[in-house]
């Protein structure tokens, strides 16, 4: 009986043992749990990340599109084209893009319709035209479009509801005032002129010929436009028709040749009848072509933007619109400069004048 | 699981149980709550300033990117002097004169440099340089040295001809006058109407003007802010010492774009913002003790709070638990002691608690313990006496002296009859009284056994003794203890004969119905028409009979042991009780159970 009395309490004391401390039990597990933190490879866990914009365009994969931009001139054969290629092949390299350069033997409209139609059955994805025509070219751009090409405009436009864009070197009418200034100056206000042009279907050198009218009647009311000659940019044919101007027109004093081989063919004219200096060449050329007349004297003053940066901007804009974006009034082209917007038609800059003292700067 | 819930729940003690209830129901949960809800705050600040910060670091970034632009772009200043262009496109001039013209050349295109790039309009710019065609053109607001335009134009191929260069100062040995941090910016000169290159402009621009973009950028006393290029190479800090050097993390950064934090050493957040421009990165960092400054001094006193509280809430929940398993240790003590066999306790508890009825309890179940001890054990003891000393009496020494000198003389006087049946009266009295085996008998034994010992007596006192039995019960069939008549009858003689010269003892035994308060059985009455007692002595007497107390060797001792043995062995009402008149005689009744005598059999 006493025996197991006692063993009974001595049970209840070692029983006692664990419990003292059994209540630490949760309070360590708590403690461990709060100094213990999941840790991973990297030092750094993002708490919020970025998704830029940019990057989603700079994916190479989302970008696999190599666009086939097309390149029509007026007339594959001439240097004032053959430059504009230059620079047009440039941008093509830059950016990426395959460029198919081309034009027509004939410069006018039916001509360059073939060339286009051409094109559209090589699943170009723009074509941009140096129109010879604005209104014959009309058909068959639109049916471009509605085929799905981007169809642009450069050097000269055709009517508006035929393309997306026009890009345009100059503005029409500041070079054709400034033409007809150039030549006033020269001859002092007084005397006859003649205008000797490449085209008479071209809207630029139409839009020009109409402004350096407009420019003689509001301000030199001493000085009389003769004659308008066209050449269908053929230099061999400027070059008779200049000739015919000077015998037609004894009394001739000056010319203003548009489209870049008028300039030529008339000094060339001006030059072999032994008149230079007595007829006063001006126009717009390229100083390549005009270098040896200018120094000669056969002709002063040319006037033209440089068609490489043509060529260039005109394929900038053709990748830019089928990227989806419209150029915006003085944004900043790379290689280019800033350039000018009106509506649809992008404005290059400013002409540069060439005279025997900077012509060798250029090299077009 | 549930084992071990059980067992817990029986192993431990209360103190521990109820300390244990107490961490479970406030303590853990309050930490716990503390804990989470002061880990989500700092959380959610640390995604707070991980979600602005990426975005005012990318609007500095931005501006950084805007400024350096600017200041690229002013390379197109050049194209406004057809004069500067002209010199630049016509190269070095080979004929006549060329050291005139060259030096010509110079002082016009540095007199224009000086006039449009170190003008006020262009404070950051601390000198412009441009390489064309084999010249150098410069002009610079500090004196400098070791400016080597080799090691500007070395890498650049011609397929980089048109791009954007940035030249970090450990790039080159240009060192500017006071050593302040610079970058130079290089950008090609396009002629874009020839479609070639006019030359190489490099402009060296301070880098105080990121110093502003950043100031601008209040991130906080503790945060560090710098520009890095993509390898980590710091292109510029706060602390000028460190440009040029390199963060030997930056290719661990998981992002570019974004927020992250680290842990080890020091817990840090690090916004990030990379320029798509150049690659460069703006990298903030603070250290996220920086940012819960404020929260910290709440946090630590919140935690000392908590420990006063933990501290109070567990000494009173110690105290409760102590108040309450004290009095049931003391309780457990005090069963222990009983358990040894000491009953003197008393648990000295005046609550009105479960504790103080339970305690109360106790003390009535051991009071009430040690009462039916004592009485159990009274009652054996009395009764172990009374027989004791009933065995006496069975065989009286002066009942033998008298009973065998009655024989002698009838011995001498040759009555032989008489002497043979007062031999066989007192063997069979003998043989009864020493019969140890049965306490119960059949009353007709015992009333055999009385008219025995009155016959004896008879043959002793001859006609002073008359008697007369009457049974009114089958006798044979009810049971009572043994020998309870021979000491009344004795006692009856006794006084009967002590003062006159004759005594008659009547004897009736009657069923005894039951009636109110009395549970009937069998009635013996002896009655004597001797002195009888008087007032006194008859109280005297009851009382002695009251009394359960030890029995004494008295006069009326043998009254006495009847009634305690019967009422020991058939409890109240049996036993005796006497009724007396002086002179008129006594009267004793017996009261005792119908007990039929196959129940004592079994």
């Amino acid at each position: 009986m006493r025996a197991r009395l006692e063993g009974r309490i001595g049970r209840s004391r070692t029983g006692r043992r664990p419990g003292r401390f059994l209540w630490l039990l949760p309070l360590a597990a708590l403690l461990i749990a709060s100094g213990c933190n999941a840790s991973g490879g990297t030092p750094f866990k993002v708490i919020h990340e970025v998704k830029a914009k940019s990057e989603e365009q700079a994916d190479p994969a989302a970008e696999p599109q190599r666009f086939k931009v097309a390149l029509v001139s007026k007339i594959a054969t001439i240097h004032y084209f053959q430059v504009a290629e230059d620079g047009a092949r440039e941008a093509a390299a830059d950016l990426g893009v395959e460029l198919i350069s081309t034009g027509p033997e004939v410069a006018d409209g039916p001509h360059q319709e073939a060339t286009i139609r051409a094109l559209i059955d090589q699943g170009v994805h723009a074509i941009a035209v140096a129109a010879n025509d604005p209104v014959a070219l009309l058909p068959v751009l639109r049916e471009a479009r509605e085929k799905g090409i981007l169809v642009m405009t450069w050097d000269s436009d055709t009517v508006p509801e035929a393309r997306t864009l026009f890009v345009n070197q100059v503005d029409g009418e500041t070079l054709g005032r400034r033409q007809m200034d150039l030549l006033a100056s020269l001859l002092e206000e007084r005397g006859e002129f003649a205008i000797l042009t490449g085209s008479n279907t071209a809207a630029n050198l139409n839009e020009w010929v109409h402004w350096i009218k407009v420019q003689q009647q509001e301000y030199y009311p001493n000085m009389k436009l003769v004659d308008i000659v066209a050449n269908g940019e053929d230099m061999e044919r400027a070059y008779m028709l200049a000739k015919e101007l000077l015998i037609r027109h004894p009394d001739l004093d000056g010319i203003i040749g548009i489209g870049s081989i008028s300039p030529p063919g008339a000094a060339r004219a001006v030059k072999e009848l032994g008149k230079t200096g007595q007829v006063k060449v001006v126009g717009v050329s390229t100083p390549n072509l005009m270098r040896e007349y200018l120094k000669e004297g056969a002709a002063q003053i040319v006037t033209l933007w440089s068609p490489k940066k043509l060529g260039y901007l005109t394929v900038y804009m053709a990748r830019e619109l089928l990227l989806g974006n419209m150029p915006y009034d003085g944004q900043r082209v790379p290689k280019v400069g800033n350039i000018r917007v009106k509506d649809d038609m992008v404005i290059m800059g400013e002409p540069l004048d060439f005279t025997k003292d900077n012509v060798d700067e250029y090299d077009f | 699981m549930n084992m071990t819930f059980r067992s817990f729940f029986t192993r431990y003690r209360f103190t521990s149980k109820l300390m244990i209830a107490y961490l479970l129901l406030t303590v853990i949960p309050m930490s716990l709550l503390g804990y989470i809800s002061y880990r989500q705050y700092t959380q959610s600040i640390e995604n707070q300033v991980g979600r602005y910060i990426p975005g005012l670091l990318r609007q500095a970034m931005d501006k950084i990117d805007l400024k350096l632009e600017e200041f690229q772009n002013t390379v197109d200043l050049i194209y406004n002097s057809d004069e500067i262009v002209s010199i630049l496109r016509l190269g070095p001039p080979s004929a006549e004169s060329p050291q005139s013209r060259l030096l010509q050349d110079r002082y016009t295109v540095e007199n224009y440099l000086s006039r449009v790039y170190l003008s006020s309009n262009y404070k950051d710019i601390l000198g412009v340089f441009i390489l064309s065609k084999g010249r150098i053109f410069q002009q610079a607001k500090l004196a400098y040295e070791g400016f080597e335009p080799e090691s500007i134009l070395r890498g650049v191929g011609e397929n980089d001809r048109g791009h954007d260069r940035i030249i970090l100062p450990y790039e080159t040995n240009l060192r500017f006058e006071g050593n302040p941090p610079y970058l130079l910016l290089v950008r090609d000169i396009g002629d874009f109407d020839n479609r070639t290159t006019l030359g190489t402009m490099v402009i060296a621009v301070t880098l105080s003007f990121i110093g502003e973009v950043l100031d601008e950028l209040d991130g906080g006393e503790q945060a560090e802010l710098w520009l890095m290029d993509e390898s980590g190479l710091i292109v510029y800090h706060p602390d000028s010492s460190r440009i040029g050097t390199r963060y030997a993390e930056a290719a661990l950064f998981p992002l570019t774009d974004g927020s992250f934090k680290r842990d080890r050493p020091v817990k840090e957040l690090y916004g990030v913002s990379k320029s798509p421009e150049n690659g460069w990165m703006l990298v903030y960092r603070i250290p996220v003790r920086g940012l819960t400054a404020e929260t910290e001094g709440v946090r630590q006193a919140t935690i000392v709070a908590f420990v006063l509280f933990a501290a109070v809430t567990g000494a009173i929940s110690l105290l409760i638990a102590w108040r309450f398993t004290r009095p049931l240790n003391r309780l457990s003590k005090l069963m222990v002691d009983v358990q040894r066999g000491n009953f003197e306790v008393d648990m000295k508890i005046d609550s009105r608690d479960e504790v103080g009825l339970l305690a109360h309890r106790f003390n009535a179940m051991v009071k009430r313990i040690r009462e039916l001890i004592l009485e159990n054990y009274q009652m054996e003891l009395r009764q172990r006496e009374a027989e004791w000393y009933a065995l006496q009496f069975q065989i009286n020494p002066h009942f033998m002296y008298n009973t065998l000198e009655t024989i002698s003389v009838a011995v001498e006087l040759g009555e032989k009859e008489k002497v043979v049946d007062m031999v066989a009266l007192l063997g069979r009295m003998l043989r009864f009284s020493l019969d140890n085996r049965r306490r119960i008998v059949p009353i007709a034994e015992e009333l055999q056994h009385a008219e025995d010992f009155l016959r004896i007596q008879k043959y002793r006192f001859e006609d002073a003794l008359e008697y007369d039995i009457r049974c009114d019960v089958e006798s044979a069939r009810y049971g009572t203890l043994k020998v309870i008549l021979q000491p009344i009858l004795e006692n009856s003689i006794k006084y009967g004969l002590e003062h006159r010269q004759k005594v008659r003892i009547e004897m009736i035994i009657t069923q005894l119905d039951p009636a109110d308060g009395h549970p009937g059985g069998i009635r013996i009455v002896i009655r004597d028409d001797g002195i009888g007692m008087s007032a006194e002595r008859l109280a005297e007497i009851r009382g002695l009979l009251a009394e359960t107390a030890v029995v004494r060797r008295d006069a009326h001792f043998g009254l006495a042991n009847v009634h305690s043995r019967i009422e020991s062995r058939f409890g109240k009402p049996y036993g005796l009780s006497v009724e007396s008149e002086e002179g008129k005689g006594t009267t004793v009744i017996v009261e005792i159970p119908a007990l039929p005598m196959e129940e004592v059999a079994a």
